[in-house]
């Protein structure tokens, strides 16, 4: 260590850049700024580029640089701008337009070599922000991209002008490469915490779309154009049939006559032992990659029969996580079709029969018929299916009384309509009932082999008790358009968009109406590959987290890994990948010309016979001094040094020839004619 | 044919990977710093790819180590001796860099106390530079310490070798003096004598005036500023012979009176006369041409009479 | 095809060696004992190169410049170089021919294939670069008037290598115009008394039989450009190149044009030795004619040049 403060140091001189750098740090910016433009109020993204084309001007056109006064303004006028549009400098959001503007400024008042660096590191961490909003493989495809550009900038830097831009990117690129086995392992072996540091922002996750814990009818038209996807499904075995694809989420049996929502009972977390169900078939196993939605509910199909380690129970068969989804999650599941049959008490049946709002004439007297029935279930769902009821996503406003409204003026809606309507109808027959908000069917990609649920693909139904058989599922929305379950909603929804009224269509005509272009085909399966890598991607690289690292070091052999252990590992692998790479590029590489190692062999066999080529003889030289020497080893030399000079200086390239002089060389031994010439006669 | 011996030997030095040594530069710190505030942000978010984005920087920085290295390491720096010069000029030591690899190296840094140059190696190349230090004083001057250094590929890491200290050096001839007259008339020569005159075609030297020079022969210049009356003299190339004398040079220090020795010994070569050199304990038998005026300067540069 | 070996090697057109042979022969017969010396000229002339011979008087170097031209069968014509000698001396003088009403050139010495430059360092520089332009260029210019100069154009100067008074040395600048120089030397023993018992030195050269002409000889010169040049033997030249950069007691490396010469010349001398390939023992046998005038000691003990080509040699290995 003495060594080193004995030594005097010898850094180069800092050179302000040329235009070209500051070209390519323009570039860069730009770059950066693109990942997040679509994020970014119009005015922000005007603004930095304004400031961006500035610079651009005084490089290339001589243009005045911005005085410190107005740079000043700018800078006023960009905090300003920030809190007027979010309100805060803080958060997310804010804090990426303010950085975002804060790169604007830096590069537009560039001096010094060190405000290039400045605006390079800035612009890696405004790369960063991107992923705050985006993890998709996409967003790391474009902030790779992005990464390349600045790391291109920033070797130019620092070189002269004769170094091409186009080489500065190979540079990165070969730099890039040879770094990803550091990288992994550094990703692989860095101990991970659970949680954060410090409070995020109140924005961090905010905004997100999913399911709602209230349903008013035509709540949700939101969903029903958001084709975001809600999460994804591996079956373990074969998947059930499109009419069983019920994913449960939500219970909501308190209402107050219009507004649907859960009871105080339902936010209760139970026991598992509180959950009864009559099984109608065998299990179905598989796993769900649940995206962020910021609420605590999950989603589990018609009924699940466990509790996965990260969430609780709910009554109803409901799953709650523990924590509010902020990330996208990934659990395994085990359902049964089946249907609850808790038991309902007598306060809870009360509870389940409210009808706050009291049903018009004309209501009473139709489930007044309905009870004389034999099952009003039956006749409800009868008339719903023979009335002229139509499945529609534009929906009429509905009046005051929206239950007589519907039933007897618009008999327009979707299924939030028909499940309102028909779980007030059975509490008016005397039936109780509850709403239940999910998600119904799902789109199979052939590509991952899994099931794909969107947001568009979210559900109402119902659920009615019977006793003796427990709580029913009964969905309205099959009695008026099978087609939204027997086909699913993005069919229905093409259906809808060709004109079709769903509940009077032919099997042939659909499927007509369905199959589309080639085209169309080809992109929908293009789709289904673009969506099987981003899963992959999610479920083996986003998903990477401290209890995926810890089985990762218990399969290494770390039974109980402590930190410094790890720690340990990961300088030793970092040190033995740095010296594998030092010894392919540190030590020169050279193409072996097989035709001058055969000569270097030949001449090491006379070396050590007592004949050593000297460095600077030629072969027609050190033939003469052979024959003179050795006359008995001549004719075989006279061939080799022939065959030698004829490759290596006349410009013969035969490899036959090359494989005789090697046989040749191979074959020939001077100490064999010495012990030849001494031995006897 | 044996081996022959090597001759003086050239300073030839190859920067061998353990001549090298890396530091970060300030830039380099400010790089951790962003990879920390990087690494941070990914732990509190929880986020895999900025934790991803951070570690490839990360990597791509360490990586970047050995390239700042590859840059430097194995190149042959050949250091010679200097041209002589007068005192007072700067002595030129040229410098002749090999890249030997099949790799550009870009961004190379020929650093010493006074001097910075960055060079650009395409592969299998040389470029000649030459270290430029002022020569005070007559004598030998030694080549300066320098070093080869890089900031390459991006200016977060600087890797220098370890300092050289060639053995070249520079012979500094005493500065010349004012031109003097000379301290006798060279003496006719036998094989050219074509008349020892003011005329001819080539400015001589300088003589004290003598009632008969012609007036255009006069040194005006030098009478105007008061160095006396003085007479240019011209000649055919060849001349005679004269002895240039320590004893000629009358009083003063000794670096101003062999500086006077100095500006005879030019003028008598560039006249083509034969001249000799007598100082206190050396003399030096007449002669001209290149090898002998520089015999003579030379003397000059080294001579130490022991006393003063 | 086992023994393809060697044979390969020797020249394939019987023709251009026998020739060279003869002409080799025909001079040796005129000059005695000096073999290799006669080669290494003849090989500077075929890689189209001018030749400076240093040698102290009387050891032959006009009789080698004149059998040379007689033997090539090459219009010949000698320069006396004098301290008063004028370029106009050299290249010619326009003259006004008054029948004509116009200038006329009247060419100068310099107009013949093979010059000899005797004692060029006796002239002043003014005539020295005179004729160095003209071999750099291979035509003069008089009163804006181009003259081409015959082909093939050779210049072989000799010069008296003493330190003398009165002379004016070729600059390094110069030098470099001539592709090779070559000392003769004393002939040895047997060749002096051969060379003493002779007749008139003066009517062996009248008797020499021409072996080629102007056209025969441009043909030979041809032939030395298809010898082939193998990417190992350009690496032994740069080796030698960047070892004189870096040796420590050279005053300063080659340049390119040196090694391109030295290319050249070693292309000539592989010919001569019946080759079509170039051998690094060829760029050895050449290098020190082609180095030797262009290399400079750092040192004041100075080696001569030859010398130092040696050692050159000796340092740097056969890649």
């Amino acid at each position: 260590m003495t060594r080193w403060f004995r030594l005097r140091t010898y850094r180069p001189p800092d050179r302000a850049p040329d235009r070209h750098a500051a070209n390519g740090l323009l570039l860069s910016a730009v770059a950066a700024l693109a990942l997040h433009i679509h994020r970014q109020p119009l005015w922000l993204s005007l603004g930095v580029c304004g400031m961006l084309a500035w610079r651009y001007l005084v490089e290339n056109y001589s243009w005045r640089s911005p005085g410190r006064l107005l740079r000043w303004g700018l800078l006023i006028a960009a905090l300003v701008a920030v809190i007027n549009t979010y309100g805060t400098l803080l958060g997310r959001e804010a804090g990426i337009s303010l950085l975002a503007l804060l790169v604007g400024l830096k590069i537009l008042e560039i001096r010094s070599l060190r405000d290039y660096f400045v605006s390079v590191f800035l612009l890696y961490f405004l790369t960063l922000g991107a992923f705050l909003f985006s993890q998709s493989l996409i967003t790391a495809a474009l902030a790779m991209i992005v990464a390349v550009v600045t790391t291109a900038a920033l070797v130019r830097l620092s070189l002269p002008n004769t170094f091409p831009a186009s080489e500065g990117v190979r540079l990165t690129l070969a730099i890039l490469w040879r770094a990803i086995p550091i990288m992994l392992l550094l990703y692989l072996l860095f101990p991970r915490i659970q949680g954060s540091l410090w409070g995020l922002p109140g924005d961090a996750f905010a905004a997100r779309t999913g399911l709602s814990d209230t349903v008013v009818p035509g709540s949700f038209n939101a969903l029903s154009s958001d084709d975001a996807v809600a999460f994804r499904v591996h079956f373990t075995g074969p998947a059930p049939p499109a009419h069983q694809l019920y994913w449960r989420s939500l219970v909501l049996s308190h209402t107050d006559g219009t507004a649907w929502s859960r009871s105080g009972a339902d936010r209760i977390a139970v026991n598992t032992e509180a959950w009864r169900f009559r099984g109608d078939g065998p299990p179905v196993s598989y796993t769900v990659d649940y995206e962020a939605t910021g609420h605590h509910w999950l989603v589990a199909l018609d009924l699940p029969a466990m509790v996965p380690a990260t969430a609780i129970a709910h009554p109803g068969f409901v799953l709650e996580a523990k924590k509010r989804v902020e990330q996208r999650i990934h659990y395994a599941m085990r359902s049964y079709p089946a249907h609850d049959i808790s038991e309902l008490t007598p306060a809870a049946r009360e509870f389940h029969l409210r009808a706050p709002r009291p049903a018009s004439a004309r209501i009473q007297e139709l489930v007044d018929e309905w009870r004389r029935g034999s099952d009003p279930v039956d006749a409800a769902l009868r008339f719903f299916n023979e009335q002229d009821f139509h499945y529609t996503l534009s929906p009429p406003l509905l009046a005051d009384d929206t239950l007589d409204a519907f039933m007897f003026g618009t008999r327009r809606g979707y299924c939030e309509h028909y499940a309102t309507a028909f779980a007030m109808l059975m509490r008016h027959t005397g039936i109780p009932s509850r709403l239940v908000v999910g998600y119904q069917g799902g789109v199979w990609n052939d590509a991952g082999d899994y099931l794909v649920v969107r947001q568009t693909d979210a559900h109402a139904w119902t659920e009615v008790w019977r006793d003796g058989r427990g709580w029913i599922r009964v969905d309205p929305t099959a009695a008026v358009a099978p087609e939204r379950i027997e086909l699913g909603m993005t069919a229905l929804q093409a259906l809808l968009a060709q004109g079709a009224l769903p509940g009077e269509l032919e099997a042939a005509t659909i499927r007509a109406l369905l199959e589309g272009r080639w085209l169309a085909r080809q992109w929908s399966r293009l789709g289904m590959y673009w969506d099987a890598a981003n899963t992959a991607w999610n479920r083996w690289v986003m998903a990477y987290g401290p209890a995926r690292q810890l089985r990762l070091l218990q399969s290494l052999g770390f039974e109980t890994p402590s930190w410094l252990q790890v720690a340990t590992t990961l300088f030793i692998g970092i040190g033995a990948l740095l010296l594998v790479l030092a010894a392919t590029l540190l030590t020169k590489r050279d193409k072996p010309d097989p035709v001058a190692a055969s000569y270097r062999r030949f001449c090491a066999k006379l070396g050590r016979s007592g004949l050593a080529r000297h460095a600077h003889e030629g072969p027609m030289d050190f033939y003469q001094r052979i024959s003179a020497a050795r006359p008995e080893l001549a004719p075989d030399c006279k061939r080799i040094i022939g065959l030698y000079i004829m490759l290596r200086y006349g410009g013969v390239t035969r490899p036959d020839f090359v494989d005789q002089l090697r046989w040749r060389v191979r074959h020939f031994t001077a100490a064999g004619h010495r012990a030849a010439r001494t031995a006897p006669p | 044919m044996d081996t022959a011996p090597v001759g003086p030997a050239a300073d030839v030095h190859v920067l061998g990977r353990r001549r090298l040594y890396m530091l970060p530069t300030r830039n380099g710190l400010y790089f951790a710093l962003l990879l920390l505030v990087m690494l941070l942000a990914a732990v509190n978010y929880n986020n895999g790819l900025a934790y991803g984005f951070t570690f490839t920087l990360a990597a791509v920085g360490l990586v970047s180590m050995l390239y700042t290295q590859r840059n430097v390491s194995g190149l042959r720096v050949t250091v010679k001796d200097a041209e002589p010069v007068f005192a007072g000029q700067s002595a030129q030591f040229p410098i002749h860099i090999h890249n030997a690899s099949d790799t550009r190296r870009p961004g190379v840094w020929v650093l010493s106390d006074t001097q910075s140059r960055c060079l650009d190696f395409a592969p299998q190349s040389s470029r000649p530079l030459a270290l430029t230090v002022a020569a005070e004083r007559r004598g030998y001057l030694q080549c300066p310490v320098f070093s080869v250094s890089s900031t390459f590929p991006f200016g977060l890491l600087y890797t220098w070798a370890k300092p050289m200290r060639p053995a070249s050096r520079c012979l500094v001839y005493p500065a010349p003096g004012p031109r003097l007259p000379w301290p006798h008339e060279p003496a006719a020569s036998q094989r050219h004598h074509r008349g020892q005159s003011l005329d001819g075609d080539d400015f001589v030297g300088l003589r004290t005036y003598q009632p008969a020079d012609p007036p255009r022969h006069v040194h005006w210049k030098a009478a105007a500023r008061g160095a006396g009356w003085l007479t240019k003299r011209f000649g055919d190339s060849t001349g005679g012979e004269l002895w240039l004398d320590w004893a000629a040079t009358h009083g003063g220090r000794m670096d101003e009176r062999l500086g006077v020795i100095c500006r005879w010994v030019l003028d008598a070569e560039r006249a083509g006369l034969r001249y000799g050199l007598r100082l206190p304990d050396l003399e030096i038998e007449p002669d001209s041409g290149g090898r002998h005026l520089h015999r003579c300067l030379r003397s000059l540069a080294l001579w130490d009479p022991g006393y003063e | 095809m086992m023994d393809a070996g060697l044979k390969k090697v020797e020249i394939a057109h019987q023709g251009v060696a026998a020739a060279l042979e003869q002409i080799v022969a025909e001079v040796e017969r005129v000059i005695f004992g000096k073999g290799e010396t006669i080669r290494l000229a003849l090989s500077c002339l075929l890689a189209r190169g001018h030749l400076l011979i240093e040698d102290i008087p009387g050891v032959g170097k006009t009789t080698l410049a004149h059998a040379l031209a007689k033997v090539l069968g090459l219009q010949f014509s000698r320069i006396q170089f004098t301290s008063d000698l004028l370029p106009a001396d050299i290249l010619g003088v326009s003259v006004y021919d008054t029948d004509r009403q116009a200038f006329r050139f009247h060419p100068g010495p310099i107009f013949a294939s093979v010059v000899l430059a005797d004692e060029i360092n006796r002239a002043t520089p003014k005539a020295q670069s005179a004729l160095l332009e003209a071999m750099e260029e291979h035509q003069v210019t008089a009163e804006g008037e181009t003259h081409a100069l015959p082909q093939p154009f050779f210049v072989i100067a000799t010069q008296n290598p003493r330190h003398q008074i009165g002379t004016f040395p070729l600059p390094e600048s110069q030098l470099d115009r001539f592709l090779m120089r070559l000392d003769i030397g004393f002939p040895n023993q047997e060749a002096e008394r051969k060379l003493l018992r002779s007749s008139d030195r003066r009517m062996m050269l009248e008797a020499l039989p021409p072996s080629t002409d102007a056209a025969r000889f441009t043909a030979l010169q041809r032939s030395v450009d298809r010898v082939a040049c193998s990417d190992a033997l350009l690496d032994y030249v740069q080796a030698l190149l960047s070892a004189t950069r870096e040796a420590g007691w050279l005053l300063h490396g080659l340049s390119p044009r040196a090694g391109l010469s030295l290319v050249r010349a070693a292309k000539a001398w592989a010919l001569l030795s019946s080759r079509e390939l170039v051998l690094p023992e060829d760029v050895q046998a050449v290098a020190p004619a082609v180095f030797g005038h262009r290399l400079q000691a750092a040192s004041d003990d100075a080696e001569d040049g030859n010398a130092m080509v040696e050692r050159l040699l000796r340092l740097v290995a056969i890649p």
